[in-house]
């Protein structure tokens, strides 16, 4: 009860929030020069095909009556049709979002999965060769682009042995994943190098304190000390590094989405800004600040979990 | 057979809402039109067109009157009916219907009306006498024959469900998936490869790996410097099909304002802007261009009756002797905006180079493409570059491009791409298109278009820089069943087959 309430009250802080970017977006939208009539007509357009077409895309009216309109829309959960396709944009989001969903929960998970144990391994044993490699791996994760090494491993695992598909979302759960796996391991590689550090960080900090030498003192097994006591007091940093780094996933995915041609939100705002295709940004970017907001709310609940002292605070 | 084209998603298969060129993959596979060029090449003529829809078509000695003899039995796809003059009426009603917000309904102005006197008979009337009706009109994406019945039924979802009479039928829209079947019912000749898919694969290296691991059989090739040549590295064995003239590279100087607006000094640039290097700088090399239309093009100046004074070749000693004659012995600075896009951009600083060369240095500020174009129709530049195609008909580029009426105008309310205010500034242009235009004999028409070149290149409103051909890059498993030679951007692959 105390959880749903928790989560009742997060989503509430969230509104002014989300209303505020789409302020933002749906001026700084209309600010940008670069008509969408125009773009969808083409350069034979007349001036009375264009303003025929403001009229049914609903940009004749004031500004102020427009935002208006766009509130409602959003409210209702009606986010209208693409300017350039036709198309409804929930039939684009129920198409793409799934994409990008699907790349972000594996391309985290790789990234779980590689950078905890690391920057655990790492910590434990500093200054050895372990560490220097998981250094050196940290290292190459952060400077290297997600594309430049979504390109090679293309060209390695996909175009040169031939063991993932080229491009392409895939059909069907099992093609769907196959599909999946390579940009996910794209993602999760950079993400496991900034999980690593940060858990080598924390963790090499909470060894450090004085609760861990007293497990030590009171001679409770290395293995316990470093699991039980410190890696459980180290994660509060990284649950919080592993939100925002989710973040940046899907931001990051545009890249990903265009290099191994998926579909997906990433690459769909990208080209609806390029045409001005407001309903289809208005609605991204309305999916994408829930997102920001779920993924907060969701490193919170987490937080609580592994620290009890912030679950009796809230 | 798997095509993969440079865009990030599928916009429409309905023909008159075409907003993309790739996307006229799909449409030809899944319309017809009336009659059809020759596989590969232009019609120069109406006569060597040849009948699709249409199985026969008279042209009354004015040109303005012409009568299309409709095939009997053409079946549209999924049991939707016989194709009839009906469905023709209803093609050419609806793109011109300013209810429908087509933006292909402007070249239809010359359309006075449609009729059909019988089932199987469509009468089109013209305003103005058009010979190359044909290629201005008949063979035009907008002007694929769709069915009224289907239309009518599905609306918008049309675009993602369409119905036409041609060699496939769709089976599905997906944002970056188009999937056709043979459509087993078709009156000509039936598909050898049962199904195709266009893929959508905007990032060129997508695409190039996307060819090289054989994910595709074809792609659209990558437009960037040096990108064809990389791609036909890795595997030499992979065809070129290369088709002329493209999309036409032009740059207007804005007359009305300084200095610019002397003569002089665009005389001075066109001698400075080397041509010859440009042409050789895009991938393949195209044949050099003189007047507004492509040496393909019929009408058009080319290497052989262009006259030497015309010319313009690369003299950079001549262009600085003009620049001080205006004044400008030393050169000058003026500000260019232009677009961020890969072939506007590189076009662009090719230029600014080569009139550094001769001491006029380009302040060149590269904005977002929407907002480039927003800037050029609001008359916001003053050297400004297009690129685009037109059907083969000469006389479309000068009524865009040239005359009065399509000037480009503050509040973005012009009527055209005439971004020189040729025709307002120096007079003359407009009389002799309009002679042109109501010419009805071909072979004189063409003779007034060699004349209206010409005059441009006298006046010097622009500077036709080059084509940059449209390639796709194909493997040689896929055979598509004759030579690309000149041609819009796309083509029928209803002959092709898998060979050995």
């Amino acid at each position: 009860m105390r959880m749903a309430r928790t989560i009742a009250l997060r989503v509430l802080d969230a509104v002014p929030t989300v209303l505020l970017v789409l302020t933002l977006v749906f001026f700084a939208l209309r600010v940008l020069p670069g008509d969408p009539a125009r773009v969808a007509l083409g350069e034979f357009a007349t001036p009375e095909q264009i303003a025929a077409l403001h009229a049914k895309m609903g940009l004749d009216g004031p500004l102020a009556w427009q935002y208006l309109t766009f509130l409602r829309d959003v409210a209702t959960l009606r986010f209208g049709t693409s300017f350039v396709s036709s198309e409804p944009v929930g039939a684009m989001l129920a198409q793409n979002l799934p994409y990008t969903i699907d790349l972000t929960v594996l391309a985290t998970l790789f990234g779980v999965v590689m950078g905890l144990p690391l920057g655990v391994a790492s910590a434990r044993r500093r200054g050895g060769p372990v560490d220097f490699g998981a250094r050196l791996f940290a290292l190459l994760g952060y400077a290297i682009p997600d594309f430049y090494l979504g390109a090679l491993l293309l060209i390695w695992l996909a175009l040169d042995t031939g063991l993932f598909p080229i491009s392409g979302g895939g059909e069907g759960a099992w093609d769907r994943f196959y599909h999946l796996i390579l940009p996910a391991f794209t993602l999760g590689v950079i993400k496991a190098a900034f999980l690593s550090r940060l858990t080598r960080g924390a963790l090499l900090e909470t060894l450090g304190r004085d609760f861990v030498r007293t497990a030590r003192a009171k001679g409770a097994r290395e293995p316990r000390v470093v699991y039980r006591h410190a890696l459980r007091n180290a994660l509060l940093p990284v649950s919080n590094g592993l939100a925002l780094s989710l973040l940046s996933t899907l931001s990051g995915a545009v890249a990903i989405e265009l290099i191994f041609n998926r579909p997906g939100i990433g690459t769909m705002l990208v080209e609806a800004v390029s045409t001005r295709d407001y309903p289809v940004v208005q609605a991204g970017l309305v999916v994408f600040s829930l997102f920001v907001v779920a993924v907060n709310l969701l490193a919170d609940l987490l937080n609580g979990v592994i620290d009890p002292r912030i679950r009796a605070a809230s | 057979m798997r095509l993969g084209m440079g865009a990030a998603q599928v916009v429409t298969v309905d023909p008159i809402y075409l907003n993309q060129g790739v996307d006229n993959w799909a449409i030809t596979h899944v319309f017809d039109f009336l009659a059809r060029a020759p596989l590969g090449r232009f019609g120069a003529s109406p006569a060597e067109f040849t009948p699709e829809l249409a199985e026969s078509w008279t042209i009354s000695p004015d040109s303005r009157v012409w009568t299309f003899h409709i095939r009997k039995g053409v079946m549209f796809h999924k049991g939707y009916g016989e194709l009839t003059a009906e469905d023709v009426k209803f093609t050419f009603d609806r793109v011109r219907d300013p209810k429908q917000g087509s933006g292909a309904a402007i070249i239809y102005s010359n359309v006075d009306s449609v009729e059909t006197p019988d089932p199987y008979t469509a009468v089109i009337r013209l305003k103005q006498p058009d010979p190359f009706f044909m290629s201005s009109t008949v063979h035009l994406t907008s002007s694929n024959i769709v069915c009224k019945k289907a239309v009518l039924e599905k609306g918008d979802k049309f675009a993602r469900d369409p119905i036409g009479s041609g060699p496939y039928q769709m089976v599905s829209v997906t944002p970056k998936l188009v999937t056709l079947t043979a459509n087993p019912d078709y009156f000509g000749q039936k598909p050898n490869i049962p199904n195709m898919e266009v893929s959508y694969i905007l990032d060129t290296s997508a695409r190039a790996l996307a060819i090289l691991g054989g994910q595709v059989d074809m792609i659209l090739a990558p437009a960037g410097p040096g990108a064809i040549n990389s791609i036909v590295q890795k595997n030499p064995k992979l065809i070129l099909d290369v088709a002329l003239p493209g999309n036409s590279v032009s740059v207007a100087f804005n007359l009305n304002h300084k200095p610019l607006d002397d003569l002089r000094v665009r005389q001075a640039f066109m001698y400075a802007i080397n041509k010859e290097e440009i042409r050789k700088s895009v991938t393949p090399a195209t044949p050099r261009v003189y007047g507004l239309n492509p040496p393909s093009v019929p009408g058009a100046l080319t290497d052989q009756n262009c006259p030497a004074a015309l010319r313009y070749d690369f003299n950079p000693a001549k262009a600085k002797q003009l620049l001080a004659e205006a004044g400008f012995p030393n050169g000058f600075a003026f500000p260019v905006i232009s677009s961020v896009r890969d072939d506007f951009s590189s076009l662009m600083l090719i230029i600014a180079e080569q009139l550094r060369q001769v001491g006029v240095k380009m302040d060149l500020k590269l904005i977002d493409h929407a907002a480039y174009h927003e800037a050029d129709v609001r008359d916001l530049c003053n050297f400004t570059m297009r690129i685009g195609s037109y059907p083969p008909v000469p006389t479309q580029p000068f009524q865009n491009e040239l005359m009065a009426a399509g000037n480009v105008q503050p509040d973005g309310k012009g009527r055209g791409n005439n971004f020189s205010h040729y025709g307002v500034a120096i007079p003359g242009i407009d009389d002799m298109v309009a002679q042109a235009m109501a010419e009805p004999e071909l072979g004189k028409r063409l003779a007034l278009c060699g004349r209206i070149e010409e005059k441009i290149l006298t006046d010097l409103p622009l500077v036709s820089l080059c084509t940059t051909a449209y390639v796709v890059i194909r493997n040689p498993r896929l055979d598509i069943g004759f030579k690309v030679d000149s041609s819009l951007g796309y083509w029928r692959l209803n002959q092709a087959k898998f060979v050995a």
